[in-house]
């Protein structure tokens, strides 16, 4: 019969592992305003020359970056 | 629609230098839909635990004329922009095995609405000179000769262009830019102006912060003109932040580390739902001697922190 004996336990150190996670992407939120195909909506310089984005904080020490998708014309 | 060729500017090219901003003059005609860039770098002797290859990438830059920034953006946000937009990312390779890994991840940058647009794209005959601009930092990872390979930095370039002798006209072409970063404050709102020179067809936000339970600090956005007399957008961080990551195809992380109990990896993604950690590190001696390990993890925010054991096995 074979016997299997527990003979130690100790905490894991240095040993090759797979780790997946599942969640949402972190920090980032992206806000279409053009229709992907017809650019219908897309913000234009008269609606830009007013325009603001206001971020309520919540946090101190966040890493924050604005970032614009544009069309630059020929 | 013509069909695209994939043409191979660079091919894993290793820059001398561990830090450096690498530039690469663009050939003075084409017409490119995309341009892809790999970058990828090899792990030392010693293991490298918790460093974020993206990290590296401090910006990536298409700059025409010198000073025409058509897109500027760090390579965490381009590659997290990526994924948001497409719902999958592009590929990568994270892991901390030494001596043999190699950390890699791939960024695309998009001319046009979608690949093969004939309206929209970079014609690079309408410019003096492009040039694409990487600015990277290899110690993000740890110690040359130490954590990394010194001089293993490299950069692979393949554009989606159009054949040459079917050339669009395009209309215009399309970018994407950082307008404004800092440092989130504990509390008040932080109002900026938009880029007003330029179509915007869309805009992101980006606030990160590692270890916290939203994993980020800005809790309210809201975007308007006229001091907010007409509104276009207002909302919470979190509502937002579950309708478009449920519109994902991808929502899934994988990464191959070198584990130790309580040690703390900080992960792309946050709102962590689901963590599976396996260790294919078993061992079997002559003598029926198994070492198991067993390995769990707990998430707060982006990171997550390992639980584990190895337990020993005798059978007679």
């Amino acid at each position: 019969m074979t016997t299997y004996t527990l003979t130690s336990i100790a905490a894991l150190s240095a040993k090759n592992a797979v780790l997946r996670v599942v969640g949402d992407i972190h920090g980032l939120l992206r806000f279409p305003f053009a229709d992907p195909e017809t650019l219908e909506g897309a913000l234009t310089p008269t609606d830009l020359a007013t325009a603001q984005i206001k971020l309520t904080q919540g946090g101190a020490g966040g890493v924050l970056a604005l970032l614009c998708e544009e069309v630059f014309g020929y | 629609m013509a069909r695209l060729e994939q043409a191979i500017i660079m091919s894993r090219e290793a820059q001398v230098a561990d830090t450096a901003l690498f530039r690469k003059d663009l050939p003075k005609s084409g017409c490119y839909s995309a341009l892809d860039i790999g970058v990828r770098l090899t792990n030392d002797d010693t293991v490298v635990e918790d460093k974020d290859f993206l990290d590296v990438i401090k910006h990536i830059s298409l700059v025409c004329n010198g000073n025409d920034y058509r897109v500027h953006i760090s390579g965490k946000d381009l590659f997290k922009h990526y994924w948001m937009k497409h719902g999958r990312p592009m590929p990568y390779n994270w892991t901390e095995v030494a001596s043999t890994g190699v950390n890699e991840v791939w960024f695309r940058l998009e001319f046009g609405r979608y690949l093969g647009d004939d309206q929209f794209g970079l014609d690079l005959s309408r410019f003096n000179n492009v040039q694409v601009q990487i600015d990277y930092d290899c110690t993000k990872m740890g110690t040359a000769g130490t954590h990394f390979t010194t001089g293993t930095f490299a950069v692979t370039l393949i554009a989606h262009q159009f054949p040459y002798a079917r050339r669009p006209s395009f209309r215009g072409m399309m970018g994407v830019r950082e307008f404004y970063t800092g440092t989130t404050a504990a509390s008040g709102d932080l109002v900026q102006d938009l880029p007003t020179a330029n179509l915007i067809t869309a805009l992101a936000v980006s606030c990160v912060e590692d270890g916290v339970a939203d994993g980020t600090d800005i809790t309210d956005i809201r975007i308007g003109k006229n001091n907010f007399s007409e509104i276009w957008l207002d909302g919470k961080w979190y509502n937002f932040a579950a309708m478009q990551n449920a519109a994902l195809d991808v929502r899934e992380e994988d990464f191959t580390l070198v584990a130790s109990n309580g040690d703390d990896k900080s992960t792309h993604l946050t709102n962590i739902k689901n963590i599976i950690v396996l260790s294919p590190d078993m061992t079997v001696n002559a003598t029926g001697v198994y070492a198991n390990h067993f390995i769990a993890g707990t998430a707060v925010g982006n990171y997550v922190t390992l639980a584990g054991d190895t337990l020993t096995v005798t059978v007679t």
